[in-house]
């Protein structure tokens, strides 16, 4: 039985780029204040939520939005992207509360019975995912895979075959690129059935959207950053993203679900 | 007797028996004395010897272990060395793309500054880099003088690329510079240092020599660094090393070509050692360094101190974390960097969080059981296998021959000593909180507290009071027990039992 490491994501800017750091913080922010917004403007009917340290701010917020939350578990806090939630039963500053927030109690029992179950299918429909994509990442996950990207780009039409577990794909929209969410960059909050699915495309507008009208400066860049090519690569448990050689911006590293060979995919011509 | 006459014949033997008494009481004072300064003197070294062995020694342990470790570098010619050494593994695009115009000495000073004052204990500062000779003196000796604010006696790293003048030498003696050299051996064996074309590279080579010879005549003592390559340490040239080693620079640090991974050209892959050769070129070394007292091999030091818990080894085997790494090169515009190894994938700064998912993974992995594990990590993630850090370094064979030999060797010489790989989570219980290791405990009385203080550890070994008082008076409790580690070197009792320790080792 092969242990994962710790929850853990990073990216290494090149030099003289160190600004990227506050850029990646920021975009963080914005990504809350845009989960929160989709649920206020009734774009889905519940969103997931971490309430850690400044309680009594955050949910006077929410009611201010008047939004109620839901708390799901107790989970070990950690910074940027983490594939799964470590549960803690301690209450203090190394712990956050794992959630879900809606303005209708009525969803929030209903979410908390599909998460409780497990049911990633029905949890995805009500986070406001497309069905073709709920119903492909509900079948990865029972299969054990979390960080299905690897699985997306075989299922992605003009994909290419590199070699032996070396995949290569090319032009896809640049809002789909979800293997970039480890360091922040995403438009769009779920894995796609494939990179080019078009209710995926269609979500992926709406939620651009909502990011524009809280910062469309910082998403300007955002947009700049993810349309490039990258590769992806998943070995001993590490994911390493990377731009190719001497061009890159970023090499992002994060953890997931052990895999003896080393899986490639290169992303090229994104639009 | 006239009373006259006897009266001063009775003072004088008066004055004489007190005088007898004074002498006697004098020399029991004396005798009494001296015994007290003895007594003190004793009590003194005693107090003396075990603030050496419980306090001194501890803290030095500590701080060696832990605080010494992290290196910076000057690295001010990042970008313009004249040398062009075929296997450089600074990213090429450094220079390509002309990321730094010259350098700013007042800001890498800074930054080195800074590292020395947010870092631990006091770190060891090396004008690094491109060939620091081709520097001009006046900047030379800024740098020197930088440095000498944190080490007593400077660091530089030169390829002597460069000739050295009177200049350098009144420097290097003014600031009691200790000169690290970059040479592989005799001219036809350091063909891969210097200029790439024939007739510059022959030049290079004569200034080599030269530089060499001026270092010698000058009084200087420097190290150096040889880079193994089939260029000198294949089985026809690694005697001939050793020989040209030995009569110019007595030795130093090995190290086998770091093949960055963009150096996908056949030329440099055609240098590259296979395992078997370096294991071979490493074996030869060692013995060198055995037969020759003056003759420093580090790797040797290095894989003995990671054998016997201390850890001022070499970053190699600490669990180099590849994200942040323990070496800190300050780049000509004040930039701190990751070790520079890490720049053959073309990305410099650090990241902001440190992470062991290599090491950890690794030892569920391709290190799964692997004996010296412990003791080496996977080795240096800047080698990983294919130019991958998340790899165990691609040199592991040559490294657990290596290992393999010099744990023999420790076994052999010290019966019963206790090597960190003896303890399956000797990182977390010793290096992490701190705890000292002491290989000799069972050997040495004064580390009893040690010995008890181990026992959790030693218990998973098999080790018990009961065993212990077996081993030092066979008999004396009629214990049979004979587990990893412990009892095993007993030849006669494994084969009495006919079936190796019974404890499913093999063994």
């Amino acid at each position: 039985m092969i242990k994962d490491p710790d929850n853990f994501s990073t990216f290494l800017p090149r030099c003289g780029r160190a600004d990227l750091f506050n850029f990646i913080d920021n975009l963080a922010n914005i990504w809350r204040e845009a989960e929160l917004k989709s649920v206020v403007n009734d774009y889905r009917d519940v969103s997931t939520l971490y309430l850690n340290q400044d309680y009594d701010n955050q949910l006077n917020r929410l009611a201010d939005f008047g939004l109620i939350f839901q708390p799901l578990m107790r989970v070990k806090s950690f910074d940027g992207f983490g594939h799964k939630h470590e549960i803690s039963e301690n209450i203090d500053e190394s712990t956050s509360v794992y959630g879900v927030i809606s303005k209708n109690v009525g969803n929030l029992k209903k979410f908390k019975e599909f998460f409780s179950e497990g049911d990633d299918f029905n949890v995805g429909l009500m986070l406001g995912y497309p069905e073709c994509c709920c119903r492909s990442y509900s079948d990865y996950a029972r299969r054990g895979i979390i960080d299905p990207v690897y699985e997306i780009s075989e299922s992605t039409p003009l994909t290419a075959s590199k070699s032996q577990n070396a995949l290569s794909v090319d032009q896809i929209p640049w809002k789909l690129q979800i293997h970039l969410r480890y360091f922040g960059l995403k438009i769009i909050p779920f894995f796609p059935c494939s990179f080019v699915c078009d209710e995926a495309i269609s979500k992926a507008e709406e939620w651009h959207k909502i990011l524009r009208s809280i910062n469309s400066e910082a998403i300007n860049t955002l947009e700049s950053l993810m349309k490039r090519s990258s590769t992806w690569s998943l070995y001993n448990a590490q994911i390493v993203v990377n731009r190719p050689p001497f061009k890159a911006d970023f090499l992002g590293y994060a953890t997931s679900s052990y895999f003896p060979e080393k899986r490639e995919v290169e992303f090229l011509n994104v639009e | 007797m006239d009373i006259q006459i006897l009266v001063p014949l009775l003072g004088e033997m008066r004055v004489i028996m007190d005088i007898q008494i004074l002498a006697r009481l004098l020399g029991e004072t004396l005798v009494i004395l001296g015994i007290q300064i003895l007594v003190i003197t004793m009590l003194i070294i005693t107090i003396l010897r075990h603030l050496i062995i419980f306090v001194i020694t501890p803290i030095h342990t500590i701080k060696r272990r832990f605080f010494l470790t992290n290196t910076i570098l000057f690295y001010p010619l990042a970008d313009s060395c004249p040398n062009g050494c075929l296997y450089c593994f600074e990213d090429p695009s450094f220079r390509k793309e002309n990321v730094f115009t010259g350098y700013d000495k007042y800001k890498m000073a800074e930054s080195v500054k800074r590292l020395v004052e947010n870092g631990k204990g006091s770190p060891q500062v090396i004008l690094h880099g491109g060939e620091i000779l081709a520097l001009p003196i006046p900047d030379l000796e800024f740098f020197l003088s930088e440095i000498k604010k944190y080490n007593e006696s400077p660091n530089v790293q030169t390829g002597l690329g460069v000739p050295i003048t009177q200049e350098h030498i009144r420097l290097f003696r003014s600031y009691n510079v200790f000169p690290g050299t970059s040479v592989d051996g005799p001219p036809e064996f350091n063909c891969l240092r210097g200029p790439r074309d024939l007739e510059n590279n022959k030049k290079f080579q004569e200034v080599v020599v030269r530089n060499i010879q001026t270092l010698k005549e000058s009084g200087l003592k420097f190290g150096n660094i040889s880079i193994l390559s089939k260029a000198n340490a294949s089985p026809d040239k690694i005697d001939k090393l050793i020989e040209w080693s030995l009569c110019t620079t007595s030795g130093g640090r090995f190290n086998p070509l770091f093949v960055p991974w963009y150096k996908e050209n056949e030329e440099i892959l055609q240098y590259a050692l296979t395992p078997k050769e370096l294991s071979s070129a490493f074996l030869k070394l060692l013995n060198a360094a055995i037969r020759n007292p003056s003759f420093e091999f580090a790797l040797f030091k290095e894989v003995a101190s990671a054998l016997l818990g201390d850890f001022r080894s070499v970053c190699t085997f600490n669990r180099c974390d590849y994200l942040i790494t323990s070496c800190s090169p300050v780049l000509p515009d004040g930039t701190v960097a990751r070790c520079d190894r890490c720049f053959q994938d073309g990305y410099y700064l650090a990241s902001q969080k440190p992470s062991n998912a290599r090491w950890k993974m690794l030892e569920q992995t391709e290190c799964k059981g692997c004996r010296y594990f412990v003791a080496c990590a996977g080795g240096c993630p800047g080698e990983g296998q294919n130019g991958d850090f998340r790899s165990k370094t691609v040199y592991c064979e040559a490294y657990y021959t290596l290992f393999q030999a010099v744990e023999n060797m420790l076994r052999k010489m010290f019966p019963g000593i206790f090597l960190t790989i003896d303890i399956h989570n000797y990182y977390e219980e010793y290096v992490i909180p701190g705890k000292r290791f002491n290989p000799f405990m069972r050997w040495d009385g004064i580390f009893t507290d040690t010995l008890r203080s181990m026992s959790p550890e030693l218990k998973l070994l098999g080790w018990t009071p009961d065993s212990e008082m077996e081993r030092k008076n066979p008999g004396s409790t009629g214990t049979t027990k004979n587990k990893h580690g412990i009892l095993h070197s007993d030849s006669n009792s494994r084969a009495s039992s006919g079936s190796g320790c019974g404890c499913g080792c093999g063994k």
